[in-house]
Order: structure tokens, then C-alpha cells, then sequence
């Protein structure tokens, strides 16, 4: 498990050594390929901007009216037998519905509860294993101009179902 | 679909704040939500733009095609297909292999072109395998999550790839298992 940790850790700059190796024997500008790839990152992040404002606006609302307390008070029986703990259940509940709004929350979640914190690595490792299922599925109908199978959806949300739950033991098993 | 979220969660934060007499609060932590976007749009900037750069070599570089040489096996026994033309296994096979890589926006294009074929040739449960898989997000490198945690002072911001691989490989299996199960067994 500790190998698997430490391969991991050093995978990202194996790739981009890598990457960049592979590239010289194309084109010899490899600098310039990266720095015009990164100047696409900035994009990204400037569009990403206005709609965590708004998002993080109303997410701290949230908090701060007491409604994310009682939501979790509700659903207490559920997340305790399920181990879910509390401050993640919105980025629990919002996942599937909104790329943005789940980024946000589990921003939100990891810095409030610490990156390293179990909350926060049950945030991380729930929203890289999981998509904005409905907008996806949506989009890929559209594109190919036919409906999906009927099962499409249901099978799809049973993923996102098991993700949640295999996120939690799989964050308590390897960490805690 | 997100303008409603929005509506509604500051709907609810009103109404609690009203309830629970704090509604000062509320309109203040409105200002420190504008904050903290801020904040969190800085801390993933950095590592963002590196692992684009890094996206665009992978690309350019011949480390994407190459990969996608690999993938072909087990992607069509998961979709299902058994014979497919060139351009359709090429598309799908670019598709996954960003995905693996942790490059988002590079995956959608190819992905929604063999959606397109898929469509064209009537293959239903090819197509909805395909957005199962899409949807299911089966990452080597969690890019995005990693450049969160680096921003928020993570020792070891990749560590939680193993815990990544676990979960969305079961998450895959229960999406995949169950279509392959309900398409078989419910005609």
C-alpha cells in the first residue's frame, strides 16, 4: 500500500517529464507547447471564477442560516449508519447535479475541515471519482441524436451511489 | 439546472436565517463566500496551469495516441462492440485515454463524436455504455482534486490516488456490471 502511495505521489512529474521528452523528438519548441497549453489552463480557471463567487456566496449563506446544520440533523440516522461525516453531505447530495456547485463544496470542505483531515480527503477522493452525471449523460444524448437505453440513467446513479459509499471506507481504510 | 440550485439555496439560507434570527450573519457570510471564491480560484490556479501545460505536451507529444493504442481491448469489451470502424475506435479510445489522464476537456470532444457515431449506426447499448463509462470518471491522475488539496496545504497532495482508483473502479463495475446485467436479462 505504501508503494502504491509513493508511485502515486511521483506519477504526475513522471508524466510530465515524460511528456515533454516525447515531445522534443516532434517538435523542438517544447516550451512554447506548454506555455501555450498553460495559457489554456488560465482560461479555464478565469471562466471558473464568476461562478464559484456566486456559488460560494450561497453556499456560505447556507452555513451561516443554520440550514446545513439542520439538514444534517435530519439526515443523521442515515449518515451514521453509513459513516458519512456531516460537513461532506452537501457535496454528497449536490454531486451528480452540478460540476461547479460540487467544486465548491468540496473546496469549501477542504478548507474548512484541513486537506488532510478525514472530511476532506472524503470530499477529494468522492468528487475525482465521480461526474456530473446528469449534465454528462444529457450531453451525450444530445450529441448522438438518439435516446439511450432506458437503463442508462438508473445504472449511471447506482455508480455515483456506490462511489459515495466505497469513498468513505476507502478514505477510512487507507488513512485512518 | 444550476440557476435553480442557486435560487434555492439562498432561498433556504433566508428562510433559516429568518427562523433562527440570523440573518446579519447570513448577509455576511454572503460577502465572505465572494471571499473565499477568491481564494480557492488562486489555489488551484497554480497547479492548474501546470498540469494544462502538461495536457497540451501529452498531445502534441504523441503520449495520448500512444495510450490510446493500448486501450482498444479493454474498452470494447466493455462497450460491447466487437467490430467498429476506424474513426468510431478512434474517437472512443481518445476519450478514455484523457479521462485516465485527468484531462477533462480534452476528453469531451472525442467522447461526443463517437456518441455521434455510435448514433448514427444504432447502436443503442454501445451508446449508453459509453456515457456509463463517461460518467463514472476512471482517472489515473485526479488533476483537479490534487490542485484543491496542494492549495489547501495537503502534505502529499496526490496520496489519495489509491483511495480514487478504489472507489471509481467499484463505482465503474456496480454502473457497468448492472447495465451489462439489466441489458441482458430485461428485453
Amino acid at each position: 500500500m505504501r508503494a502504491l502511495g509513493t508511485i502515486s505521489a511521483i506519477l504526475p512529474v513522471l508524466i510530465l517529464f515524460g511528456a515533454s521528452l516525447l515531445s522534443v523528438r516532434r517538435c523542438s519548441d517544447v516550451f512554447t507547447v506548454f506555455t501555450k497549453g498553460a495559457a489554456d489552463g488560465l482560461q479555464v480557471v478565469v471562466k471558473l471564477l464568476p461562478t464559484l463567487c456566486g456559488l460560494l456566496c450561497a453556499v456560505e449563506m447556507l452555513k451561516a442560516s443554520g440550514a446545513l446544520d439542520f439538514l444534517a440533523e435530519c439526515l443523521l440516522p442515515v449518515t451514521e449508519l453509513l459513516g458519512i461525516p456531516s460537513d461532506c453531505l452537501p457535496l454528497f447530495l449536490l454531486r451528480p447535479f452540478s460540476g461547479s456547485a460540487s467544486l465548491a463544496l468540496a473546496g469549501e470542505c477542504i478548507a474548512s475541515a484541513g486537506a488532510d483531515s478525514l472530511s476532506g480527503r472524503i470530499a477529494a477522493v468522492l468528487m475525482a471519482s465521480s461526474e456530473t452525471t446528469f449534465y454528462t449523460a444529457a450531453v451525450y444524448s444530445a450529441a448522438s441524436g438518439m435516446k439511450p437505453a432506458r437503463y442508462t440513467m438508473l445504472c449511471a446513479l447506482l455508480g455515483d451511489l456506490t462511489a459515495m459509499l466505497v469513498s468513505v471506507y476507502a478514505v477510512k481504510w487507507l488513512f485512518f | 439546472m444550476l440557476s435553480y440550485i442557486w435560487i434555492g439555496m439562498m432561498a433556504a439560507a433566508i428562510v433559516f436565517g429568518a427562523v433562527n434570527g440570523s440573518l446579519e450573519a447570513v448577509s455576511t457570510a454572503a460577502l465572505a463566500g465572494a471571499e473565499s471564491a477568491v481564494k480557492l480560484t488562486f489555489s488551484i490556479a497554480g497547479p492548474m496551469l501546470l498540469w494544462s501545460g502538461a495536457a497540451e505536451l501529452m498531445r502534441r507529444g504523441g503520449l495520448l495516441t500512444a495510450l490510446s493504442g493500448w486501450v482498444w481491448r479493454p474498452i470494447s469489451a466493455m462497450l460491447g462492440l466487437r467490430k467498429a470502424g476506424r474513426d468510431l475506435r478512434e474517437n472512443i479510445c481518445a476519450n478514455f485515454s484523457a479521462n485516465l489522464l485527468g484531462l477533462g476537456n480534452a476528453a469531451t470532444p472525442p467522447g461526443l463524436k463517437a456518441a455521434e457515431l455510435l448514433g448514427g449506426q444504432n447502436k443503442r447499448s454501445a451508446l449508453s455504455r459509453l456515457i456509463i463509462l463517461n460518467t463514472a470518471s476512471v482517472q489515473l491522475i485526479p488533476t483537479t482534486v490534487a490542485a484543491l488539496r496542494a492549495g489547501y496545504g495537503a502534505a502529499s497532495p496526490y496520496d489519495i490516488c489509491p483511495a480514487v482508483w478504489l472507489t471509481s473502479g467499484a463505482a465503474l463495475l456496480a454502473a457497468l456490471g448492472s447495465a451489462v446485467l439489466i441489458g441482458k436479462y430485461a428485453k
